[in-house]
């Protein structure tokens, strides 16, 4: 067995998962289906990550060696969950390959600046609509469009046209830029 | 939006069928394309929930956290220091780096220029004209104070705390003559041999704590002595007379030397009462604004379950503490409330309504441990509610008024495990709501038009999920100290004059001289 070539203690650790929260959060997002789960899960796997802190070989290995911790713990918890189905083992590990190659041709958290810009630029209502359909407890459409006076379905309209503004905006803005 | 974008972003948000999952699953594992498109989804889909966790403060989590507490609080110590740093250097200013449209970076902080000592903290405190510091800074030379106390501290860490009226020589960094008044003195190991020289005599420290009276016109002097040991010699000379141990004291009239019982401690004044002392002042000046809202001074009173409004007039808005603990606050002898378990709080009403307000707290938060943190909120997020909490996402102070607002950051972020003031000043007429953390300018909004403020049932420390809403209990986790609520704005100045009048001492926030006033 290889020796570390680094030592790394929990505080190490611990920036190390903040600053690639966006990396990790990707991939627990992309194989849960709530922020909330994915939130859990990745407190999980930094509470197993920092305490195994000693078998961090090398800086560069540590967003896979994270993406391995992660890859359990979903497992574990799409099992637990009697609200989602088992996930498959071989889509997870699969996953995990794909958002490797993601990472390294645009990290997670270039998109996330992107998209925080993007943000932004959206008009006043469109944001504070998505806001709260995108806050902790999604707010009903039909409650979104009894607070901005507007038909549910204009307020579908107005909601998935806001998504398109901003995927389409983030998409050019990382291409514009080089970064995609 | 094409239909597959559709499909991925109603997969991640749980809204498909069973068997259109397992069938989109099936494809996943196949299409590594899909797959690539899922990842950067689910990026974006994150990076959306945050942000919007952040702008919304009455929405309870589907679930809390799926482990104990106390295992989360395992890791959270590690954690508060790096959150710190990362927090506050959002995704959105690293892009901006990246693609170097970079924000012009504040000036460099130019160091205080060098002198033998320094005016760290004072209260009320008045030099003689012929005989002051030149601004903070102490050089050789003679100095009367003639009101107020004073703590100057030596190039070499030596700690002196003076009272009105003294007169002092302050001849190197390690020798001072006392001419007339008293001092405390705290001595480092590195500053063993101090000195302070009195009539006939030497009083040398040793590494210790301790107190020197003089009185000029008779020309007695005492030295008692709180921690470790002083060696007494005669002016000039190497012999020492006597050694003063912890708790001894001695004194010294026509050139004799005579033990005597070691004075009361308090006699001699201590650094930390210096910032308290200022700060009564100030308080008692500040409760008879007849502008007053509401002030909870953090004095506790004989019930200690009550949190008493010392504003002065009717109409007072009396906190009903919940749980929170009465412990030290920024100073020895104030108290503060220490919120840190669920449930902390103190429950209280602002009945009316309001176009304009002001609202300032002393805090010190121990750890983040959600990412919306209530200080003070509403119960409930109905038009005209308030929320006044910080954000862990971006790390800042912020005022949320109900139903929404344009936002814009600014420098000024939340520090852990210090004392630091919290200010908001929103106006609804100019749809203007302003928060600043130390003074700083810490987040920009503009509320709604039309939009009358009635905060109405509110909760200091904690935030709960409105009744039918399944709860999702949010807690402050540190001490607050002091909150004073106006029914008019403050302007930049006015607040500088609370930080001024309430920091704990002259160094805060950062261990860096700050200038007085």
């Amino acid at each position: 067995m290889d020796e570390p070539t680094e030592q790394f203690d929990e505080a190490t650790i611990a920036s190390m998962l903040i600053a690639q929260r966006a990396a990790i959060m990707a991939y627990i997002r992309a194989c849960l289906h709530n922020h909330a789960d994915s939130e859990d899960v990745f407190q999980e796997v930094s509470l197993v990550a920092v305490r195994s802190a000693a078998k961090l070989r090398d800086r560069k290995g540590f967003v896979p060696w994270v993406r391995e911790i992660s890859r359990r713990l979903i497992l574990e918890h799409r099992r637990k969950s009697g609200r989602m189905t088992p996930l498959d083992p071989e889509l997870v590990a699969l996953m995990a390959d794909t958002a490797a190659e993601v990472e390294a041709e645009t990290p997670a958290k270039v998109r996330a600046g992107a998209l925080q810009l993007c943000l932004e630029a959206l008009p006043e209502d469109q944001r504070s609509m998505l806001s709260l359909r995108y806050a902790d407890r999604r707010m009903a459409v039909e409650d979104i469009a009894k607070r901005f006076g507007k038909s549910v379905q204009a307020t579908y309209a107005i909601l998935k046209r806001s998504r398109q503004l901003l995927r389409s905006c983030v998409t050019k803005k990382l291409q514009h830029d080089g970064l995609a | 939006m094409n239909e597959e974008t559709e499909l991925l972003i109603a997969y991640l948000h749980g809204e498909l069928p069973p068997d259109r999952v397992i069938e989109l699953e099936a494809r996943l594992k196949e299409d590594a394309d899909l797959r690539r498109s899922l990842l950067e989804l689910a990026t974006e889909e994150s990076e959306l929930e945050e942000w919007a966790q952040t702008e919304h403060a009455f929405q309870p989590a589907e679930k809390v956290l799926s482990f104990p507490v106390s295992r989360w609080l395992a890791i959270a110590a590690c954690l508060a220091l790096a959150l710190v740093v990362w927090w506050g250097n959002s995704y959105r200013q690293a892009y901006l780096e990246l693609t170097s449209v970079r924000p012009t970076p504040a000036p460099a902080q130019t160091s205080p220029p060098a002198a033998m000592g320094l005016l760290v903290d004072e209260a009320a405190a008045a030099f003689a004209d012929h005989a002051a510091p030149a601004g903070v800074q102490f050089d050789a030379g003679e100095y009367e104070l003639t009101n107020g106390t004073a703590h100057m501290r030596l190039m070499n860490g030596v700690d002196l705390v003076f009272r009105a009226p003294i007169r002092f020589r302050l001849l190197d960094v390690m020798n001072l003559e006392l001419i007339d008044g008293s001092l405390r003195a705290a001595v480092p190991p590195n500053a063993q041999g101090f000195t302070v020289k009195v009539p006939e005599m030497d009083f040398e420290d040793l590494g210790t704590e301790f107190g020197v009276k003089v009185n000029a016109k008779t020309r007695r002097s005492e030295l008692h002595v709180f921690d470790g040991e002083v060696r007494v010699k005669k002016s000039g000379e190497a012999n020492e007379l006597a050694s003063v141990q912890i708790g001894e004291a001695v004194h010294v009239e026509n050139g004799s030397l005579k033990r005597e019982r070691v004075r009361d401690s308090d006699a001699f004044p201590r650094a930390a009462e210096i910032g308290f002392q200022r700060w009564k002042i100030w308080s008692q000046t500040v409760r008879k604004d007849p502008d007053l809202l509401l002030y909870y001074s953090f004095e506790r009173d004989g019930s200690g379950v009550t949190l008493p409004d010392v504003s002065v007039g009717t109409g007072k808005v009396e906190g009903v503490i919940r749980n929170a603990r009465w412990v030290t606050g920024r100073w020895e002898g104030k108290q503060a409330l220490l919120f840190d378990r669920d449930g902390d709080s103190v429950d209280l009403e602002i009945p009316g309504e309001l176009n304009t307000f002001t609202f300032a707290a002393w805090v010190k938060q121990d750890r983040m441990n959600i990412g919306l943190i209530p200080v003070l909120n509403s119960i409930g997020w109905e038009t005209g509610d308030v929320h006044l909490q910080i954000g862990r996402r971006r790390n800042r102070f912020s005022v949320g008024v109900s139903p929404g607002s344009i936002v814009t950051d600014h420098p000024a972020e939340m520090k852990l495990g210090q004392w630091v003031h919290l200010a908001a000043v929103v106006d609804m007429e100019k749809r203007i709501a302003r928060t600043y953390i130390n003074g700083e300018l810490s987040v920009e909004k503009m509320p709604p038009a039309g939009i009358t403020l009635s905060p109405g049932k509110c909760r200091l420390g904690a935030w709960v999920a409105a009744a039918g809403i399944r709860p999702r209990v949010r807690g402050f986790r540190g001490r607050i100290d002091e909150v004073v609520i106006w029914r008019r704005t403050l302007d930049e100045d006015e607040l500088k004059q609370l930080i001024v009048n309430g920091r704990p001492n002259v160094l805060w926030p950062d261990n860096q001289l700050a200038q007085l006033n």
